[in-house]
């Protein structure tokens, strides 16, 4: 396989591996994946600094999977470094909320979301002179 | 003078020649000199018209209630909404479920309250009463006969256990952890916001929160629930009330309602377009009394077998039966509540 053709591959597994937390979220109807763990304090104090609702939307954002695809449209874009935080903020809240109390579901999310981003990564990747020549011949 | 004749006078003024009219300037002088006199012995007229003393203290109180109002509407529009009554004790119809929800949450911020210790135990007795699960093609009404029982049942402030009387037994086991909590340390550290706390109930719903539309009576019925089985610190109480208040749906009760001879007032939530969940205050200082659920309209329960509702699949496994509007399905009344040192005793 030449080196363009698994960058052009890496967006479509790394879509593939963030769409599929997303259909079981949806399937079951929508459904927040930070919010249940967050502790009652903290929540407290995002809605008196008045971030709740920008909260709960991101949440909301990332159970959908739209901030997934956001950060894959990012990295197709150029913009690999915005894309890779994206990826890498909404897999460090899902580890999070799964330590918290999250469990299996939101560990998916997070576990989903390095493997993409990791595979981006690895694709983004410039490759050695010697293997570019190779695949050249 | 009057030596001189009218002739006299006359023949001197034709002998002297005629004086010259006075100069512009001479002219002038004498009209502003003229004027300047005038306007000394006028008396002065003032054109500022003056309030007497009791009409400016009304502007001034006047305009200082319409900056609080317009202060307060900015900080807490809901605030606005509740009228409070001026003389203590005395309750004002409330306009709306808001008002009185807001009305209530102001009473429990005020309420006098003792935190248990964590080795202490919160006692809760409820009289429970209601009618009987339906036979087939049975018709329940208002006057169809009520069960009841009263249910007591301690808990340890910090949630590690539960002791119940079964069989005239007292058995204690775990709380388990559900869904609202029924232990005094959980409720302590939920949000005080109710925004928070209303994003709290949604997000631990579970699988209750499929329920599409009805989520919302969900989320009102495990706030009440939350009531009912806990001792509620007082900040937690008013947050309950004001997130209930942002439910949509919830309206207030025009009927009096009693609940043991004491006047109540309800705030009712409709699930199912029949059956009323009301959470029962105490109409003077809206302590709270209890919940019931009461039909609200007739409602009959389909035939066994599979029809299709909205484009879903519902089975209905049980038997036909009818309930006519008013039927108190359960009514739930607190009888006591307080902390002891440990179970099985009262306070």
């Amino acid at each position: 396989m030449s080196g363009g053709r698994r960058r052009g591959w890496a967006p479509a597994g790394a879509s593939l591996l963030l769409a599929v937390p997303s259909a079981a979220n949806l399937a079951g109807g929508p459904g927040w994946i930070w919010t249940p763990w967050l502790p009652p304090p903290l929540l407290d104090l995002l809605a008196r600094a008045g971030l709740l609702d920008a909260w709960l939307v991101t949440d909301l954002l990332a159970a959908s999977g739209v901030l997934g695809a956001a950060g894959v449209a990012a990295h197709v874009a150029g913009e690999r470094t915005a894309g890779a935080l994206l990826l890498a903020a909404v897999s460090a809240i899902s580890l999070t909320a799964a330590v918290i109390g999250g469990g299996w579901f939101s560990a998916w999310y997070g576990a989903a979301y390095a493997a993409a981003l990791m595979l981006l990564r690895t694709s983004g990747r410039p490759r050695p002179p010697a293997l570019d020549a190779a695949a050249a011949d | 003078m009057g030596d001189y004749s009218q002739a006299d006078l006359e023949a001197l003024r034709q002998a002297w020649p005629q004086p010259a009219p006075p100069s512009p300037d001479a002219r002038t002088a004498a009209r502003d000199a003229l004027l300047q006199r005038a306007a000394a012995t006028a008396p002065r007229r003032t054109r500022r018209v003056r309030l007497p003393r009791a009409g400016r203290r009304a502007v001034t109180i006047g305009m200082l209630a319409a900056v609080l109002s317009a202060v307060a509407l900015v900080v807490d529009p809901t605030a606005v909404e509740a009228p409070r009554s001026i003389v203590p004790g005395m309750a004002l119809p409330a306009a709306n479920a808001q008002a009185l929800l807001g009305r209530a949450a102001e009473a429990a911020g005020r309420r006098a309250f003792t935190a248990p210790r964590p080795d202490q135990w919160v006692y809760i007795a409820t009289r429970v009463q209601g009618v009987k699960q339906a036979a087939p093609g049975e018709v329940q009404t208002a006057r169809t006969p009520l069960e009841s029982r009263v249910d007591r049942a301690w808990t340890r402030a910090d949630g590690k256990e539960l002791a119940l009387y079964e069989d005239g037994k007292l058995v204690r086991s775990a709380t388990g952890g559900g869904m609202p909590p029924v232990d005094y340390a959980t409720v302590a550290a939920l949000p005080t916001d109710p925004d928070a706390l209303l994003a709290w109930v949604y997000a631990n719903m579970g699988d209750l929160r499929n329920l599409g539309a009805d989520g919302q009576v969900v989320a009102y019925r495990l706030l009440g629930s939350m009531l009912a089985q806990n001792l509620v610190p007082p900040a937690q109480e008013a947050a309950v009330y004001r997130a209930m208040a942002k439910i949509p749906g919830v309206t207030v009760n025009p009927e009096a309602v009693d609940v043991d001879g004491r006047p109540a007032v309800a705030v009712a939530c409709v699930e199912d377009g029949w059956v009323s969940h009301e959470l029962l205050l105490d109409r003077a200082t809206y302590t709270y009394l209890g919940e019931r659920a009461i039909a609200g309209a007739d409602h009959t329960a389909p035939e066994p077998g599979v029809r299709v509702e909205d484009g879903r699949k519902i089975i209905n496994m049980g038997p036909s039966y009818t309930i006519k509007k008013g039927t108190i399905l359960t009514l739930a009344v607190r009888l006591d509540i307080g902390v002891t040192d440990r179970p099985g005793v009262r306070p």
